[in-house]
Protein backbone atom coordinates (compact mmCIF):
# COMPACT_ATOMS: atom_id res chain seq x y z
CA UNK A 1 0.00 0.00 0.00
CA UNK A 2 1.21 3.58 -0.76
CA UNK A 3 1.00 5.98 1.89
CA UNK A 4 0.56 9.82 1.40
CA UNK A 5 3.65 11.02 2.61
CA UNK A 6 5.66 8.19 0.22
CA UNK A 7 3.67 9.94 -2.65
CA UNK A 8 4.76 13.56 -1.47
CA UNK A 9 8.56 13.04 -0.59
CA UNK A 10 8.86 11.45 -4.13
CA UNK A 11 7.03 14.20 -6.16
CA UNK A 12 9.25 16.72 -3.76
CA UNK A 13 12.20 14.69 -4.59
CA UNK A 14 11.13 14.61 -8.81
CA UNK A 15 10.55 18.09 -8.34
CA UNK A 16 13.92 19.30 -7.25
CA UNK A 17 14.75 18.41 -10.68
CA UNK A 18 13.71 21.59 -11.64
CA UNK A 19 17.12 23.82 -11.37
CA UNK A 20 17.10 27.69 -10.87
CA UNK A 21 18.62 27.87 -14.60
CA UNK A 22 15.14 26.53 -16.00
CA UNK A 23 13.06 29.07 -13.96
CA UNK A 24 15.53 31.77 -14.81
CA UNK A 25 15.38 31.35 -18.18
CA UNK A 26 11.00 31.23 -17.87
CA UNK A 27 11.68 34.41 -15.80
CA UNK A 28 13.46 36.32 -17.51
CA UNK A 29 11.46 35.70 -21.15
CA UNK A 30 9.11 38.98 -22.54
CA UNK A 31 5.90 37.12 -22.74
CA UNK A 32 4.04 40.53 -24.40
CA UNK A 33 2.72 40.14 -27.38
CA UNK A 34 5.02 39.69 -30.77
CA UNK A 35 8.11 38.89 -28.63
CA UNK A 36 10.29 35.64 -28.89
CA UNK A 37 10.36 33.56 -26.90
CA UNK A 38 13.04 31.67 -25.56
CA UNK A 39 14.43 28.97 -27.07
CA UNK A 40 13.20 25.59 -25.16
CA UNK A 41 14.85 22.25 -26.46
CA UNK A 42 11.40 20.52 -26.86
CA UNK A 43 9.86 23.57 -28.78
CA UNK A 44 12.72 24.10 -31.32
CA UNK A 45 13.19 19.82 -31.36
CA UNK A 46 9.72 20.66 -32.93
CA UNK A 47 10.45 23.55 -34.54
CA UNK A 48 13.61 22.10 -36.25
CA UNK A 49 11.95 18.81 -37.32
CA UNK A 50 9.30 20.68 -39.07
CA UNK A 51 12.27 23.21 -40.60
CA UNK A 52 14.17 20.20 -41.84
CA UNK A 53 11.14 18.60 -43.55
CA UNK A 54 10.23 21.84 -45.15
CA UNK A 55 13.44 23.17 -46.54
CA UNK A 56 16.20 20.59 -46.06
CA UNK A 57 18.81 21.90 -48.24
CA UNK A 58 18.75 25.28 -46.29
CA UNK A 59 19.11 23.52 -43.16
CA UNK A 60 21.93 21.63 -44.28
CA UNK A 61 23.84 24.81 -45.22
CA UNK A 62 23.09 26.27 -42.17
CA UNK A 63 24.17 23.41 -39.60
CA UNK A 64 25.85 20.65 -41.68
CA UNK A 65 29.66 19.17 -42.00
CA UNK A 66 31.06 20.74 -38.89
CA UNK A 67 30.39 24.33 -39.75
CA UNK A 68 27.99 25.72 -37.20
CA UNK A 69 28.90 28.39 -35.17
CA UNK A 70 26.51 26.43 -32.95
CA UNK A 71 29.12 23.33 -32.90
CA UNK A 72 32.29 24.68 -33.98
CA UNK A 73 34.86 22.21 -33.30
CA UNK A 74 32.84 19.00 -34.46
CA UNK A 75 34.41 16.48 -36.95
CA UNK A 76 32.34 14.01 -38.64
CA UNK A 77 35.09 11.63 -37.07
CA UNK A 78 35.56 10.61 -33.83
CA UNK A 79 38.70 12.28 -32.15
CA UNK A 80 40.30 11.59 -28.93
CA UNK A 81 39.77 13.86 -26.26
CA UNK A 82 42.37 15.25 -23.63
CA UNK A 83 42.08 13.59 -20.36
CA UNK A 84 40.58 16.68 -18.72
CA UNK A 85 37.95 17.15 -20.92
CA UNK A 86 37.02 13.37 -20.39
CA UNK A 87 37.56 13.73 -16.85
CA UNK A 88 34.88 17.19 -17.20
CA UNK A 89 32.26 15.61 -19.22
CA UNK A 90 31.82 12.35 -17.07
CA UNK A 91 31.83 14.53 -13.93
CA UNK A 92 29.13 16.83 -15.82
CA UNK A 93 27.06 13.87 -17.11
CA UNK A 94 27.64 11.90 -13.94
CA UNK A 95 25.79 15.03 -11.89
CA UNK A 96 22.83 15.30 -14.34
CA UNK A 97 21.88 11.26 -14.71
CA UNK A 98 18.48 10.88 -14.06
CA UNK A 99 16.58 9.10 -11.10
CA UNK A 100 17.47 5.71 -11.66
CA UNK A 101 19.99 6.19 -13.29
CA UNK A 102 22.97 7.27 -10.72
CA UNK A 103 24.42 3.72 -10.30
CA UNK A 104 24.43 3.18 -14.24
CA UNK A 105 28.41 3.03 -15.72
CA UNK A 106 29.47 4.57 -19.06
CA UNK A 107 29.95 1.38 -21.69
CA UNK A 108 31.40 4.04 -24.96
CA UNK A 109 32.73 7.67 -25.13
CA UNK A 110 32.76 9.24 -28.47
CA UNK A 111 34.85 12.29 -29.15
CA UNK A 112 34.42 14.74 -31.54
CA UNK A 113 36.33 18.09 -30.62
CA UNK A 114 35.44 19.72 -27.93
CA UNK A 115 32.42 17.50 -27.77
CA UNK A 116 31.71 14.42 -25.81
CA UNK A 117 28.81 11.93 -26.12
CA UNK A 118 28.77 9.28 -22.90
CA UNK A 119 26.82 6.34 -23.31
CA UNK A 120 25.58 5.08 -19.97
CA UNK A 121 24.14 1.26 -21.72
CA UNK A 122 20.21 1.49 -21.58
CA UNK A 123 19.81 4.06 -18.66
CA UNK A 124 20.92 7.43 -20.48
CA UNK A 125 22.94 9.16 -23.10
CA UNK A 126 25.03 12.23 -22.06
CA UNK A 127 26.07 14.95 -23.98
CA UNK A 128 29.01 17.50 -22.91
CA UNK A 129 30.32 20.15 -24.72
CA UNK A 130 32.12 23.62 -23.99
CA UNK A 131 29.48 25.50 -22.85
CA UNK A 132 26.49 22.82 -22.22
CA UNK A 133 25.57 19.27 -21.09
CA UNK A 134 22.79 17.47 -21.81
CA UNK A 135 21.25 13.94 -20.36
CA UNK A 136 18.61 12.01 -22.23
CA UNK A 137 17.05 9.38 -20.51
CA UNK A 138 16.05 6.10 -21.63
CA UNK A 139 13.03 4.06 -19.65
CA UNK A 140 14.18 0.36 -18.82
CA UNK A 141 13.15 -2.47 -20.67
CA UNK A 142 14.03 -6.09 -20.59
CA UNK A 143 15.78 -5.86 -23.45
CA UNK A 144 16.55 -4.81 -26.92
CA UNK A 145 17.45 -6.21 -30.51
CA UNK A 146 20.58 -7.94 -31.31
CA UNK A 147 21.65 -7.12 -35.02
CA UNK A 148 24.18 -9.93 -35.57
CA UNK A 149 27.73 -10.42 -35.11
CA UNK A 150 27.91 -8.55 -38.17
CA UNK A 151 25.60 -5.65 -37.32
CA UNK A 152 24.42 -2.90 -35.45
CA UNK A 153 20.72 -2.70 -33.30
CA UNK A 154 19.50 0.94 -32.41
CA UNK A 155 18.81 1.30 -29.15
CA UNK A 156 18.19 5.23 -29.19
CA UNK A 157 17.75 8.05 -31.42
CA UNK A 158 16.65 11.25 -31.47
CA UNK A 159 17.16 14.97 -33.09
CA UNK A 160 17.12 17.68 -30.26
CA UNK A 161 18.42 20.97 -30.32
CA UNK A 162 20.65 23.45 -28.50
CA UNK A 163 20.47 26.96 -28.82
CA UNK A 164 18.46 26.51 -31.14
CA UNK A 165 20.54 23.81 -33.77
CA UNK A 166 19.41 20.98 -34.43
CA UNK A 167 21.82 18.10 -33.73
CA UNK A 168 20.84 14.12 -34.35
CA UNK A 169 22.18 11.57 -32.23
CA UNK A 170 22.00 7.75 -32.17
CA UNK A 171 23.26 4.78 -30.38
CA UNK A 172 23.09 1.40 -30.09
CA UNK A 173 24.88 -2.03 -29.89
CA UNK A 174 27.51 -3.26 -32.59
CA UNK A 175 28.01 -7.06 -33.05
CA UNK A 176 31.45 -8.27 -32.08
CA UNK A 177 32.54 -8.14 -35.64
CA UNK A 178 31.98 -4.83 -36.37
CA UNK A 179 35.37 -3.24 -36.43
CA UNK A 180 34.05 -0.05 -37.39
CA UNK A 181 31.25 2.17 -38.69
CA UNK A 182 30.50 4.89 -41.25
CA UNK A 183 26.92 6.10 -41.03
CA UNK A 184 25.59 7.41 -44.22
CA UNK A 185 23.41 10.42 -43.73
CA UNK A 186 20.04 11.70 -46.26
CA UNK A 187 22.27 14.00 -47.91
CA UNK A 188 25.24 11.64 -48.61
CA UNK A 189 27.40 13.23 -45.74
CA UNK A 190 29.10 10.38 -43.79
CA UNK A 191 29.69 9.95 -39.68
CA UNK A 192 32.09 7.67 -38.70
CA UNK A 193 30.61 6.40 -35.05
CA UNK A 194 32.54 5.10 -31.90
CA UNK A 195 33.25 1.94 -32.04
CA UNK A 196 33.51 0.10 -29.07
CA UNK A 197 32.59 -2.86 -25.85
CA UNK A 198 30.00 -3.73 -28.54
CA UNK A 199 28.52 -0.41 -28.39
CA UNK A 200 28.46 2.56 -31.28
CA UNK A 201 27.73 5.81 -31.16
CA UNK A 202 27.41 9.06 -33.31
CA UNK A 203 26.05 12.22 -33.67
CA UNK A 204 26.12 15.09 -35.96
CA UNK A 205 25.00 19.05 -36.38
CA UNK A 206 21.58 19.08 -38.29
CA UNK A 207 18.21 17.12 -38.69
CA UNK A 208 19.10 15.05 -41.87
CA UNK A 209 18.37 11.18 -40.64
CA UNK A 210 21.09 7.96 -40.92
CA UNK A 211 19.83 6.13 -44.36
CA UNK A 212 22.60 3.21 -43.92
CA UNK A 213 25.58 1.93 -42.12
CA UNK A 214 29.01 0.60 -43.86
CA UNK A 215 30.43 -1.82 -41.59
CA UNK A 216 34.02 -3.14 -41.46
CA UNK A 217 33.91 -6.62 -40.67
CA UNK A 218 37.05 -9.16 -40.60
CA UNK A 219 35.39 -10.82 -44.00
CA UNK A 220 35.26 -7.50 -45.17
CA UNK A 221 32.73 -4.36 -45.58
CA UNK A 222 29.11 -4.73 -45.27
CA UNK A 223 26.33 -2.24 -45.85
CA UNK A 224 23.20 -2.14 -43.64
CA UNK A 225 20.34 -0.18 -44.82
CA UNK A 226 18.38 2.24 -42.31
CA UNK A 227 15.16 3.00 -43.17
CA UNK A 228 14.08 6.16 -41.69
CA UNK A 229 10.19 5.20 -39.87
CA UNK A 230 10.34 2.06 -40.31
CA UNK A 231 10.06 -0.75 -37.15
CA UNK A 232 12.95 -0.92 -34.54
CA UNK A 233 15.54 -3.56 -35.37
CA UNK A 234 14.13 -6.87 -33.68
CA UNK A 235 15.62 -9.50 -35.48
CA UNK A 236 19.59 -10.90 -36.50
CA UNK A 237 18.66 -10.44 -40.22
CA UNK A 238 19.16 -6.97 -42.15
CA UNK A 239 18.25 -4.61 -39.59
CA UNK A 240 16.45 -1.81 -40.59
CA UNK A 241 16.90 1.61 -38.20
CA UNK A 242 14.11 3.25 -37.06
CA UNK A 243 15.44 6.92 -36.63
CA UNK A 244 13.16 10.18 -35.84
CA UNK A 245 12.64 13.26 -35.15
CA UNK A 246 11.42 14.68 -31.84
CA UNK A 247 12.96 16.38 -28.78
CA UNK A 248 14.13 13.23 -26.83
CA UNK A 249 13.20 13.35 -23.46
CA UNK A 250 16.08 15.49 -22.39
CA UNK A 251 15.65 15.45 -18.68
CA UNK A 252 18.60 17.88 -17.06
CA UNK A 253 20.00 20.69 -19.10
CA UNK A 254 22.79 23.09 -17.78
CA UNK A 255 25.24 25.40 -17.92
CA UNK B 1 -1.00 59.57 -20.07
CA UNK B 2 -3.02 57.53 -17.80
CA UNK B 3 -3.66 54.45 -20.11
CA UNK B 4 0.54 54.83 -20.17
CA UNK B 5 0.44 54.35 -16.21
CA UNK B 6 -2.38 51.65 -15.91
CA UNK B 7 -0.30 49.62 -18.74
CA UNK B 8 3.01 50.34 -16.46
CA UNK B 9 1.57 49.07 -13.61
CA UNK B 10 -0.55 46.28 -15.39
CA UNK B 11 3.00 44.93 -16.89
CA UNK B 12 4.79 45.32 -13.33
CA UNK B 13 1.80 43.20 -11.43
CA UNK B 14 2.49 40.49 -15.03
CA UNK B 15 6.26 40.44 -14.55
CA UNK B 16 5.70 40.06 -10.42
CA UNK B 17 3.14 37.28 -11.02
CA UNK B 18 5.60 35.52 -13.57
CA UNK B 19 8.68 35.82 -10.87
CA UNK B 20 6.32 34.83 -8.10
CA UNK B 21 5.20 31.33 -9.71
CA UNK B 22 7.53 30.55 -12.80
CA UNK B 23 9.34 27.46 -10.19
CA UNK B 24 6.23 26.02 -9.04
CA UNK B 25 4.20 26.46 -12.31
CA UNK B 26 7.27 24.28 -14.02
CA UNK B 27 7.62 22.14 -10.89
CA UNK B 28 4.15 21.15 -11.54
CA UNK B 29 4.74 20.57 -15.32
CA UNK B 30 7.45 18.48 -14.92
CA UNK B 31 5.62 16.37 -12.25
CA UNK B 32 2.85 15.84 -15.14
CA UNK B 33 4.62 15.44 -18.26
CA UNK B 34 7.63 14.19 -16.40
CA UNK B 35 9.62 15.72 -19.17
CA UNK B 36 11.73 19.00 -18.31
CA UNK B 37 12.06 20.61 -21.42
CA UNK B 38 8.62 19.79 -22.61
CA UNK B 39 7.87 21.62 -19.22
CA UNK B 40 9.62 24.61 -20.28
CA UNK B 41 7.48 24.66 -23.05
CA UNK B 42 4.10 23.98 -21.26
CA UNK B 43 4.87 26.60 -18.99
CA UNK B 44 6.36 29.29 -22.19
CA UNK B 45 2.70 28.50 -23.46
CA UNK B 46 1.11 29.10 -20.18
CA UNK B 47 2.50 32.55 -19.44
CA UNK B 48 2.20 33.97 -23.14
CA UNK B 49 -1.76 32.77 -22.71
CA UNK B 50 -1.88 34.56 -19.48
CA UNK B 51 0.15 37.89 -20.55
CA UNK B 52 -2.68 37.94 -23.18
CA UNK B 53 -5.46 37.75 -21.13
CA UNK B 54 -3.62 39.78 -18.34
CA UNK B 55 -6.49 42.87 -17.91
CA UNK B 56 -8.78 39.60 -16.97
CA UNK B 57 -6.76 37.24 -15.24
CA UNK B 58 -5.67 40.33 -13.03
CA UNK B 59 -8.55 41.07 -11.93
CA UNK B 60 -9.53 37.48 -10.85
CA UNK B 61 -9.72 36.22 -7.31
CA UNK B 62 -7.23 33.39 -8.17
CA UNK B 63 -4.73 34.09 -11.24
CA UNK B 64 -2.76 31.81 -9.46
CA UNK B 65 -5.91 28.27 -10.02
CA UNK B 66 -6.19 29.99 -13.46
CA UNK B 67 -3.05 29.85 -14.33
CA UNK B 68 -2.69 26.14 -12.89
CA UNK B 69 -5.51 25.10 -15.15
CA UNK B 70 -4.46 26.46 -17.96
CA UNK B 71 -1.15 24.49 -18.02
CA UNK B 72 -2.82 21.17 -16.74
CA UNK B 73 -5.12 21.63 -19.28
CA UNK B 74 -2.29 22.44 -21.85
CA UNK B 75 -0.24 19.12 -20.76
CA UNK B 76 -2.85 16.87 -21.20
CA UNK B 77 -4.13 18.09 -24.13
CA UNK B 78 -0.59 17.84 -25.54
CA UNK B 79 0.29 14.26 -24.21
CA UNK B 80 -0.20 12.33 -27.73
CA UNK B 81 1.32 14.84 -29.44
CA UNK B 82 4.35 14.47 -27.22
CA UNK B 83 4.71 10.88 -27.57
CA UNK B 84 4.71 11.13 -31.05
CA UNK B 85 7.91 13.58 -29.99
CA UNK B 86 9.47 11.28 -28.25
CA UNK B 87 11.66 8.96 -30.32
CA UNK B 88 13.60 7.02 -27.55
CA UNK B 89 12.94 3.78 -29.53
CA UNK B 90 13.14 1.29 -27.04
CA UNK B 91 9.74 0.10 -27.75
CA UNK B 92 10.45 -3.16 -26.27
CA UNK B 93 11.28 -5.61 -28.78
CA UNK B 94 11.61 -9.31 -28.33
CA UNK B 95 13.93 -9.24 -25.64
CA UNK B 96 17.58 -11.23 -26.08
CA UNK B 97 20.36 -12.99 -24.86
CA UNK B 98 22.83 -9.72 -25.36
CA UNK B 99 21.81 -7.21 -22.51
CA UNK B 100 18.93 -9.04 -20.21
CA UNK B 101 20.55 -8.94 -17.37
CA UNK B 102 22.80 -5.75 -17.29
CA UNK B 103 19.45 -3.54 -17.85
CA UNK B 104 18.09 -5.16 -15.28
CA UNK B 105 20.37 -5.21 -13.03
CA UNK B 106 21.06 -1.01 -13.63
CA UNK B 107 17.59 -0.85 -12.45
CA UNK B 108 17.56 -2.56 -9.43
CA UNK B 109 17.20 0.53 -7.13
CA UNK B 110 15.88 1.47 -4.53
CA UNK B 111 12.57 1.84 -3.53
CA UNK B 112 11.80 5.42 -4.37
CA UNK B 113 13.43 5.11 -7.92
CA UNK B 114 10.83 2.29 -8.31
CA UNK B 115 8.17 4.55 -6.95
CA UNK B 116 9.65 7.35 -9.32
CA UNK B 117 9.67 5.07 -12.61
CA UNK B 118 5.73 3.83 -11.67
CA UNK B 119 4.79 7.22 -11.32
CA UNK B 120 6.29 8.40 -14.60
CA UNK B 121 4.56 4.95 -16.29
CA UNK B 122 1.16 6.12 -15.42
CA UNK B 123 -1.14 8.24 -17.79
CA UNK B 124 -0.68 12.03 -17.54
CA UNK B 125 -4.15 12.55 -16.63
CA UNK B 126 -3.69 10.22 -13.31
CA UNK B 127 -0.60 11.67 -12.49
CA UNK B 128 -2.12 15.42 -13.10
CA UNK B 129 -4.36 14.64 -10.63
CA UNK B 130 -1.47 12.87 -7.92
CA UNK B 131 0.47 15.66 -8.35
CA UNK B 132 -2.36 17.95 -7.54
CA UNK B 133 -3.29 16.34 -4.51
CA UNK B 134 -0.60 15.30 -3.28
CA UNK B 135 2.43 17.55 -4.55
CA UNK B 136 0.31 21.17 -4.39
CA UNK B 137 -1.83 19.75 -1.57
CA UNK B 138 -5.31 20.86 -3.57
CA UNK B 139 -8.36 20.26 -1.72
CA UNK B 140 -10.49 17.87 -4.55
CA UNK B 141 -12.59 20.82 -5.42
CA UNK B 142 -9.68 22.65 -6.65
CA UNK B 143 -8.23 19.23 -8.87
CA UNK B 144 -11.96 19.57 -9.62
CA UNK B 145 -11.78 23.11 -11.03
CA UNK B 146 -8.46 22.77 -12.68
CA UNK B 147 -9.26 19.88 -15.26
CA UNK B 148 -12.91 20.84 -15.52
CA UNK B 149 -14.70 18.11 -14.11
CA UNK B 150 -16.81 16.56 -11.37
CA UNK B 151 -15.60 15.86 -7.95
CA UNK B 152 -16.44 12.18 -8.41
CA UNK B 153 -14.03 12.11 -11.30
CA UNK B 154 -11.31 13.52 -9.24
CA UNK B 155 -12.04 10.89 -6.54
CA UNK B 156 -12.30 7.95 -9.27
CA UNK B 157 -9.08 8.94 -11.08
CA UNK B 158 -7.32 9.32 -8.41
CA UNK B 159 -8.39 6.41 -6.79
CA UNK B 160 -7.78 4.25 -10.24
CA UNK B 161 -4.12 6.32 -10.41
CA UNK B 162 -3.15 4.61 -7.10
CA UNK B 163 -4.12 1.45 -8.12
CA UNK B 164 -2.30 1.43 -11.18
CA UNK B 165 0.47 2.53 -9.20
CA UNK B 166 0.28 -0.28 -6.82
CA UNK B 167 0.19 -2.53 -10.01
CA UNK B 168 3.63 -1.40 -11.58
CA UNK B 169 5.29 -1.74 -8.19
CA UNK B 170 4.00 -4.98 -7.85
CA UNK B 171 5.28 -5.69 -11.30
CA UNK B 172 8.22 -4.52 -10.91
CA UNK B 173 9.36 -6.54 -7.80
CA UNK B 174 7.91 -9.91 -9.39
CA UNK B 175 10.60 -9.45 -12.01
CA UNK B 176 13.22 -12.18 -11.41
Amino acid sequence: MIEEHELREVFAARAADVGPGAVARLSHADYRPRMSRVGSPAALGALAATAATAAGVAWLVGLGAGTSNAFAGWSPSPTTGSSVQNARAQAACAARLPAGAHDAKPVLSDTRGPYTVTIYSRAATCISGPTFTSVSGARATSGFAYGGPQGIALSGAHMTTRDGHAYTMVQGRAGDDVKSATLVLSDDSRVKATVANGWFAAWWPGSHDAVRAELATPTGTRTQTLRTGGPACTGSGPCTLSTGHGSGPTLHTGP
Amino acid sequence: MIELVRGNRARVEFDAFVSAHTEQLLRTAYLVVWDLAEAEDLVQDTLLRIAKRWPRVRAMEHPTAYARKVLVNLALDGSKRRARRERELDGSPPADRLDRASSRALWQVDARSELIEALGALPPRQRAVLVMRYFLDLPEAEVAAALGCSLGTVKSTASRGLARLEQNLSTRSALP
